[in-house]
């Protein structure tokens, strides 16, 4: 669980660096609005809150592999 | 405006002198200074952690890169969340579990080696030494533009504060300090985020009106506005998340908590804090800068550029949406802020001299808690000196910038070492040294090579390093030599043993 969590915690930082560094792959409703709202701001404002979120389950995931490192002396 | 500014600068002071008395009465002991006797809830500890994250990177510096550069800045919001997250499935636990006061102690308890020690102090110290230097520089920029006093002269009174918050009251008193700024400060940027809407009249007004006024129009929300070539975007992407999960200062913070648990706790608590306060700033802060300070003679000089630079553009914002009542209590915030943060750095660099450069173990057994203590103390009022006396020379370098330095050699020294020693067994001490200075001696010889420094500071025509940001180089470069040199170092009894 720890492995997929973080897989999935590297790709979500990395979609950043991936527009930043090569802003043509950028989705074009990212440049929109949505109620007048940059689809941009919308998008990385939801990315933002999804890490809050995901740092909840990754406090759960955490708890329950603290007793797999406490065995192996870690 | 001087007026409401000095008070609530007074207030600040004031409140944080007051904290700093309360804890120097309950840290007489070694245990107190260094880890507040490791009674801090976690509730408090991810106050304090967003607190002591928060820095004036995040109030003033990516403010004011949002102001030119644009959504790119995301990088920069992204990142610190992202890397909690991880610290909180991978290292929050552990370091809890097998550290007492700084990290040396943690390195010295998985690998048993004394010299880890001294590695540990030294990188902790030069990373929370560039880290401070970002604080101070912001610092001074804000109390000079404020009262008017020299950006020498701010420093200097930034510094003084940050030596007596140690000095007297240790890891309480920076606690606390945290504790309040994480408070003022999600009360500070919710209000100008209010404000900005309304005296816009609207969040899709505001977005149009940044639109309208910035030079690169639409532009400003897509992204490219900080021109970033794809090694730089990613460099620095994986300096800061990999930085953070290695910064000194984040880190001893959970040596102040009872157990694991409350360690996992605080974290969770922080990164929701951080979260909270980074999507107001990203969605509204700096658009809001962009609508109300661009083109505002008031806050311009007569060459164009915004006073006090671009660090300064918050600042202007609550000005031009709360006058001067405004402007003054958020100056007071950003101080505050300043301030919660230099002490927890400063805690780093003073715990690392005095219990791992110079541990005990060193200096015979004859020495005592006492003169532990008084080396601690010492520590804290040099690293004062040394950092305004940096913090002199980089005064024209944005923030965000200089801690996007610190958060590389982090990146490079203290995460490859960390990570190494908890989840593989083979490595060695001598691996671990050498893959840890190969980390801090690459990322500061590229930093001072990359154009941040060769060219804008050193003033040569061209740099030597293409990249400000050399993450990408030093990080997998200390991954590859503590590899290499702990397979040629194995001892002959471990040589069997398989990767954790």
């Amino acid at each position: 669980m720890r492995l997929i969590a973080t897989l999935i915690i590297v790709i979500l930082a990395g979609l950043t660096a991936l527009f930043a560094g090569w802003p043509s792959l950028t989705p074009a409703w990212f440049g929109g609005l949505i109620h007048g709202v940059p689809g941009s701001v919308v998008a990385m404002s939801g990315l933002l809150l999804a890490f809050v979120i995901i740092a909840g389950f990754c406090g759960a995931i955490a708890r329950n592999a603290s007793a797999a490192d406490r065995e192996a002396g870690r | 405006m001087i007026s409401i500014g000095i008070v609530c600068f007074l207030i600040t002071v004031a409140l944080t002198l007051a904290i700093t008395a309360w804890a120097s009465r309950k840290s007489s002991s070694r245990a107190a200074m260094y880890a507040a006797e490791s009674k801090v809830s976690g509730g408090q500890n991810g106050l304090a952690i967003a607190g002591d994250f928060m820095s004036a990177t995040t109030v003033l510096g990516v403010v004011g890169l949002f102001f030119t550069g644009g959504v790119d800045t995301m990088i920069y919001f992204i990142t610190p969340p992202a890397a909690m997250c991880l610290i909180l499935l991978w290292t929050a636990g552990p370091l809890r579990r097998l550290g007492r006061f700084t990290l040396g102690d943690v390195l010295v308890a998985k690998l048993a080696d004394p010299k880890m020690r001294v590695f540990s102090g030294i990188s902790t110290i030069v990373i929370s030494l560039i880290y401070l230097i970002a604080q101070l520089v912001g610092a001074g920029a804000l109390v000079s533009v404020l009262f008017g006093l020299s950006f020498n002269m701010s420093v200097m009174i930034v510094g003084a504060l940050m030596a007596v918050y140690i000095v007297f009251g240790g890891m309480l008193a920076a606690t606390w300090v945290q504790i309040i700024k994480a408070c003022l400060l999600m009360v500070g940027v919710v209000i100008i985020s209010a404000m900005s809407i309304s005296h816009a009249g609207g969040l899709a007004v505001l977005f149009a009106k940044a639109t309208a006024l910035h030079p690169a129009g639409a532009g400003l929300f897509h992204f490219g506005g900080m021109k970033l070539d794809p090694f730089s975007a990613v460099s620095l992407t994986v300096g800061l998340a990999l930085g953070v999960m290695g910064l000194p200062h984040l880190l001893i913070r959970f040596f102040t908590v009872p157990d694991e648990s409350a360690a996992r706790r605080s974290m969770v608590t922080a990164v929701a804090i951080i979260g909270f306060v980074f999507i107001l700033i990203f969605a509204i802060v700096g658009p809001a800068s962009v609508a109300f300070v661009t083109g505002n003679h008031e806050f311009l000089s007569a060459t164009g550029a915004v006073k006090g630079g671009p660090n300064m553009v918050v600042i202007h914002l609550a000005h031009a949406v709360g006058g001067e009542v405004l402007m003054g209590a958020f100056s007071a915030v950003a101080f505050a802020t300043i301030l919660a943060v230099v002490a927890g750095l400063t805690i780093a660099i003073a715990s690392a001299t005095s219990h791992d450069v110079f541990h005990p173990s060193r200096a015979g057994p004859q020495r005592s808690e006492a003169s532990e203590l008084w080396l601690f103390r010492l520590a804290a009022v040099v690293a004062a000196v040394v950092a305004v006396a940096l913090a002199i020379v980089f005064q024209k370098e944005n923030v965000a910038y200089l801690v996007a330095l610190a958060m590389t050699v982090a990146a490079s020294t203290n995460f490859p070492v960390i990570i190494l020693s908890l989840y593989w067994r083979r490595l060695t001490p001598t691996g671990a040294l050498l893959g840890g200075l190969a980390g801090l001696i690459s990322s500061v010889g590229l930093i001072v090579l990359s154009p941040g420094v060769w060219v804008r500071v050193l003033h040569h025509s061209a740099p030597i390093f293409p990249a400000d940001y050399p993450a990408l180089v030093s990080s997998p470069l200390a991954f590859i030599v503590c590899w290499l040199a702990s397979l040629a170092t194995q001892p002959s009894g471990k040589a069997a043993e398989a990767p954790a």
